[in-house]
């Protein structure tokens, strides 16, 4: 069942495209990275599935809903975290949690905040007002807001960007919850490691949908399947036994280190080994190459 | 419902903490009520034959002044004149509530979580009007109160009984809420379009300027505080308040508030 489905979605504003043509299907209970970088689209993207503003262009469906024929019930459907935490600075942080649980119409909130501070560890400060709070337990609180009614979509701008490493755990432990619960999670970060973590599949976005798959197959799309082969005094003889081996497409010697591009590395990973132990090499270690999900961004954010 | 009650609930209690708005809240009456008061309570000391019907001229022909002695009638016409200040108050004080409601969610950044809830836009905007209007009614009505105590001290209960008449009774009852209104949605009406609160509260403070004008007129002896002109002045005020009602309602878009956000 898709949780968010959009069809040539777009956005401009007095003439300038924010967003144009995009065409996404999020299915339920997954983790979607939407990475792009700052003015990209991505908060106007959100905005619009969430049901704040109406698109230009397109169609899009958040649980089934029609964000532009029903955005009160898409809106009751969603929990959004907001880039800015925009708490009630002079209420207490268990008043504005209260006010938000009404405001979605959840049943019991005095229990469900209680639940959701406790959970956040900020239930000693329920009585302090938002604004004598840090950044970061701002930001918790903002997150307990959005999860407040327990909404089958969460949206979450940057969730992790003003918190320390850990209170960011705590935040990446609950975006784990979420999706063990089911709950579809649409996600934007520049915290790649973060969204190499957490996310079930990348999107990179920059206006347009440049490319949407699993962090993996991206990786592989860029960068082929590499296998680092780690040897006591390696030498240029090495790397050409190596690159002889079948399924080795071409390599490199970077000093005591070759870097074996193949196609399959648990088929061909043996055979590299057996070929340079019997030519008499030391082989120290043997691994598969992965590359950081931020050079994968780099290299599509920058192709686009 | 239980929205617009949350809201409203929200609001009062974040009005409580709004120092700066609190001590508007209270002060405006506060000096205005001491301003009515101070100007009849000196002239308690005003000599028997010191003044004659003639020297009053046009202020006691904007009062009845059957039966009274003309020291009385300068007493009662002063008191009676004054009263206009308390149809000033529940014009002014809302500007300063419904100014920030809006404008002040957006400065505050706190506008974009709310508008994601399930909340109607009328039931935002009737939580955002009755806040600002209840506090601004409830306060002319005791700083009324607290006049009409003043005066029965100083001028005792027949000249009381001819300021706080029945038809000014009926205005305080529903005139004060109907101007107040007026102003509350004028000031929801600019604030919803406007990103600055002082000019949101600005305009919203045009309602006060028709007070003023009767105020003037009062003193010139037109006697506009007579039965058919607050009737005449709460049906105008009703009316104004029906098409602004409606006019906030078309203008206030969350989107448009939204995206006009940024350039905050």
């Amino acid at each position: 069942m898709l949780a968010i489905e959009t069809r040539g979605l777009g956005r401009s504003f007095d003439g300038r495209v924010a967003v144009e043509g995009l065409d996404l299907e999020v299915r339920a209970g997954e983790v979607l990275g939407f990475l792009g970088p700052n003015g990209a689209g991505k908060t106007t993207t959100i905005r619009m599935l969430a049901g704040l503003i109406a698109p230009t262009t397109g169609s899009a469906r958040v649980c089934g809903v029609d964000v532009v024929a029903h955005p009160e019930e898409v809106r009751r459907q969603v929990g959004l975290l907001t880039e800015t935490p925009g708490l009630y600075e002079r209420l207490s942080v268990w008043r504005n949690l209260v006010l938000f649980a009404e405001l979605y119409g959840a049943d019991d909130p005095a229990g469900r905040v209680e639940r959701w501070l406790k959970r956040m560890s900020l239930w000693e400060r329920r009585e302090d007002p938002a604004g004598s709070l840090s950044k970061g337990m701002r930001q918790k609180v903002a997150l307990c807001r959005a999860l407040l009614h327990d909404p089958a979509v969460v949206f979450l701008d940057e969730p992790t960007s003003a918190l320390d490493p850990e209170a960011a755990g705590t935040v990446r432990a609950i975006v784990s919850e979420l999706r063990e619960a089911g709950r579809t999670v649409f996600l934007t970060t520049h915290q790649m490691e973060e969204a190499d973590r957490l996310c079930d599949r990348i999107a990179v976005f920059r206006r347009s949908l440049k490319v949407l798959d699993t962090a993996e197959a991206l990786r592989h799309m860029l960068f082929g399947r590499q296998l680092t082969v780690a040897l006591v005094d390696a030498t240029d003889e090495h790397l050409r036994i190596a690159t002889a081996v079948e399924g080795v497409e071409e390599g490199l010697r970077e000093a005591d280190r070759l870097v074996l591009r193949v196609d399959d590395p648990d088929r061909t990973a043996p055979a590299v080994i057996r070929a340079l132990v019997l030519a008499g090499a030391g082989v120290r270690r043997v691994g598969e190459v992965r590359q950081p999900l931020e050079r994968v961004y780099l290299e599509l954010v920058g192709a686009s | 419902m239980s929205r617009m009650v949350a809201l409203l609930r929200k609001e009062a209690l974040d009005l409580v903490k709004h120092r700066m708005v609190l001590v508007t809240l209270l002060l405006v009456p506060s000096l205005l009520t001491l301003v009515a008061l101070g100007s009849v309570v000196p002239l308690q000391a005003l000599p028997q034959g010191e003044v004659s019907m003639d020297e009053l001229g046009p202020l006691a022909a904007s009062v009845d002044c059957t039966d009274l002695a003309p020291e009385d009638c300068l007493r009662l016409s002063v008191a009676a004149m004054h009263r206009l200040l308390y149809l000033i108050i529940p014009t002014t004080l809302p500007t300063v509530i419904a100014a920030y409601s809006v404008v002040g969610e957006k400065s505050e950044r706190t506008l974009e979580a709310l508008l994601a809830t399930p909340i109607s836009t009328t039931e935002l905007l009737s939580a955002k009007g009755l806040a600002a209007l209840i506090p601004a009614v409830v306060a002319t009505w005791l700083a009324a109160a607290v006049h009409a105590a003043g005066l029965f001290a100083a001028v005792g209960p027949d000249l009381l009984a001819r300021v706080y008449t029945p038809a000014w009774l009926a205005a305080l009852v529903a005139t004060v809420p109907t101007l107040a209104l007026a102003s509350v949605l004028l000031s929801l009406l600019v604030s919803s379009r406007s990103v600055d609160p002082r000019s949101a509260q600005q305009l919203g403070g045009f309602v006060v300027v028709p007070i003023v004008g009767m105020l003037i007129a009062q003193s010139l002896g037109v006697g506009v505080l007579r039965a058919p002109v607050l009737a005449a002045l709460t049906i105008g005020a009703a009316a104004i308040d029906a098409l602004l009602m409606w006019l906030c309602v078309q203008v206030f878009e969350r989107e448009s508030i939204l995206v006009r956000w940024k350039g905050m």
